[in-house]
């Protein structure tokens, strides 16, 4: 029964959105069912704030080496809990300059490390240590130099727009082929109930 | 300065005056006539109100358009709106449904009227509206009732794909079921899945298993919970240690369950531990922030990045890297697999994401789905191989013989 009821809603409600894509007059049903996904959602949601405060208050018991993290996270979703309920969440109020004062830079700071990891990798990237690298390389300095003016001149620009549209693009729709493929068999694996591992071995 | 002049010049700018007196009453009095107080002539009101049933859909909306006032000119003319209403069944008038500015760059006004009840009749009128107020209405358009269709005729292209790749997964999941062999060629990184818990357990470090950060709705997150069954089932016969943070919250009980049923199976129940399957954040860089934090205090020996990532998808994998751990990352997304080939030691690159489970498990019918999906594959290629030399030969030809292919390829939306 743990596997069974399991397979069988997911067989009624994959069947059921294969085939409202072929009927038009199925699409509101469609559009309702989406909708419930909100509400499961909103409920996964108490889930989630209940793990992380078990998880964490369970570290600052223990006296976890890390516990002042912990501290911090959950004395943050404390403060932003308050803040909301008491203040509103309308312009000027507490949680609005907490959020634009506070997590905003910090999100903000943790996107702009992506530009120094990003230097990190392509040098690694374009150590020229095989020929695949070579052509990488060659092909990455070409593709940089096309985006200044300077390049113009050489006829570069062109080359750069040819590397993007020819040969990387179709690359990109090879893999998308076969992610397209790969999706759809894996939906009907599921639908049908042939790939379960997500259940666990999928044996009462 | 006094004014000099006779009586005689006297007189004659008395007549002239008179003169222009004369001449400008009639207009005078005409333009008090025309002062307020006095209704606005009516205008003449909008042309060709059609109404129709819109196609290919689930018999809730209706198309309407209706032409400009012959008075019109958009938008320079006398007319400045456009009001148009309807009355449905039931209603004893008509309401106003939309309004439109008449300084539109068009020579008809369009508007998809939805969320109506099927097979019942509506009546739509449009107003035409003058600065001064005044409105022309024109006459009602015949009731119009939307019908519901149950087939997208444009679609049957894709049915009749659809059908015959449902019928060769199944074809090839029958011919495994009956014993075939078959053959599935090497992946390096999901080969390499094992040597990498294998390293974990040796050095008493736990595996890290990021399962992406997208929703359960997205097929790549179920793919990769597939390969966390198999994973976690590994890494409990090793009675090593598996950590999941989780970013979407649907996604958390799920892996929490599968981890548990794993570890169960390999009889060691009392192994799993609940805290090393958590909930983070569901916001992308807080989660991120959170996962490096992680690695760095915690040092995993393997990080296993599978399932559909965005921006963050190079941060945690160079601060995977700079820890030291074995790092194998697959994703579906192309614009990510650049980095994940860079700072990762294994990438499973887009549909070898979605092999991966029956790579692993070496389940008879999921590798026979694989066959199906490679037949069907080789379709699609013939199919383009077909498309190109059509082209060719149709610019050599200078015509354009490849359009039957075109349109029998062609993928269309809801909308058609």
């Amino acid at each position: 029964m743990k596997t069974q009821v399991p397979l069988l809603i997911c067989a009624i409600v994959g069947g059921f959105m294969a085939v409202q894509y072929f009927i038009p007059a199925m699409v509101p049903a469609y559009d309702r069912i989406n909708d419930y996904l909100q509400i499961v959602y909103a409920f996964s949601i108490v889930l989630g704030v209940a793990s992380v405060v078990q998880r964490h208050g369970k570290r600052m018991g223990d006296r976890h080496k890390d516990w002042p993290y912990s501290l911090a996270a959950i004395a943050s979703m404390v403060v932003m809990l308050l803040a909301g309920f008491i203040g509103g969440r309308d312009r000027g109020s507490l949680f609005q300059n907490l959020f634009t004062a506070v997590l905003l830079p910090v999100q903000a700071t943790m996107f702009a490390l992506l530009a120094f990891f990003l230097a990190s990798a392509a040098f690694r990237a374009f150590r020229t240590r095989s020929l695949d690298a070579t052509v990488l390389l060659i092909a990455a300095v070409i593709v940089m130099i096309g985006r200044l003016d300077d390049g113009a001149s050489l006829g570069i620009p062109k080359l750069a727009s040819w590397i993007n549209n020819a040969p990387n693009l179709v690359s990109k729709r090879a893999i998308l082929i076969g992610v397209g493929l790969g999706m759809a068999s894996t939906a009907l694996k599921v639908v049908l109930g042939i790939e379960r591992s997500y259940l666990g071995s999928g044996r009462d | 300065m006094a004014v000099r002049g006779t009586w005689k010049e006297t007189a004659a700018v008395c007549v002239i005056a008179a003169a222009v007196a004369l001449h400008l009453l009639p207009a005078s009095i005409a333009r008090a006539i025309d002062s307020p107080g006095v209704p606005p002539t009516t205008p003449a009101p909008a042309t060709d109100l059609r109404v129709a049933d819109k196609p290919l859909d689930a018999g809730r909306a209706l198309k309407v358009s209706f032409a400009r006032s012959p008075e019109d000119s958009a938008g320079r003319g006398r007319i400045v709106r456009y009001e148009l209403f309807r009355k449905g069944p039931g209603d004893t008038a008509f309401a106003k449904i939309k309004s439109f500015a008449a300084n539109q760059r068009t020579d008809r006004f369009a508007f998809e009227d939805g969320g109506l009840r099927p097979g019942r009749p509506y009546a739509y009128e449009v107003r035409a509206l003058t600065p001064d107020g005044a409105a022309a209405l024109g006459p009602a358009s015949d009731p119009v009732a939307p019908t519901r269709q149950w087939f997208f005729t444009n679609k049957v292209n894709t049915l009749v794909a659809t059908i015959i790749f449902i019928a060769l997964i199944l074809g090839f999941i029958h011919v495994a079921r009956r014993g075939r062999e078959l053959f599935v060629r090497r992946i390096a990184g999901l080969d390499a899945i094992d040597e990498a818990v294998g390293r974990c357990t040796e050095m008493g470090k736990p595996t890290l298993y990021i399962p992406g950060i997208s929703t359960i709705s997205d097929v790549a997150t179920i793919a990769s919970l597939n390969i966390l069954g198999q994973v976690a089932k590994r890494i409990a016969t090793y009675q090593s240690r598996i950590v999941v943070p989780n970013r979407d919250p649907i996604v958390f009980p799920v892996t929490q369950d599968i981890v548990k049923t794993a570890f169960t199976e390999a009889g060691y129940p009392n192994n799993y531990n609940k805290d090393d399957v958590y909930f983070v954040t569901n916001d992308q860089f807080a989660y991120a922030a959170a996962v490096c934090g992680m690695m760095t205090r915690e040092k995993p020996g393997a990080n296993l990045l599978l399932g559909m990532f965005y921006a963050e998808s190079l941060i945690l994998a160079e601060t995977g890297n700079a820890v030291g751990a074995i790092q194998i990352a697959g994703t579906d997304a192309v614009s990510q697999l650049p980095f994940f080939v860079t700072a990762c030691d294994y990438t499973i690159l887009g549909e070898e994401l979605y092999a991966a489970s029956a790579y692993i498990s070496r389940e008879p019918s999921l590798l026979g789905s694989l066959k199906g999906q490679d037949a069907y594959k080789l379709i699609v290629i013939i199919l383009i191989v077909i498309g190109v030399a059509s082209a060719t030969l149709g610019v050599l030809a200078h015509g354009q013989p490849y359009d039957w292919l075109r349109a029998l390829l062609r993928v269309r939306g809801a909308g058609g």
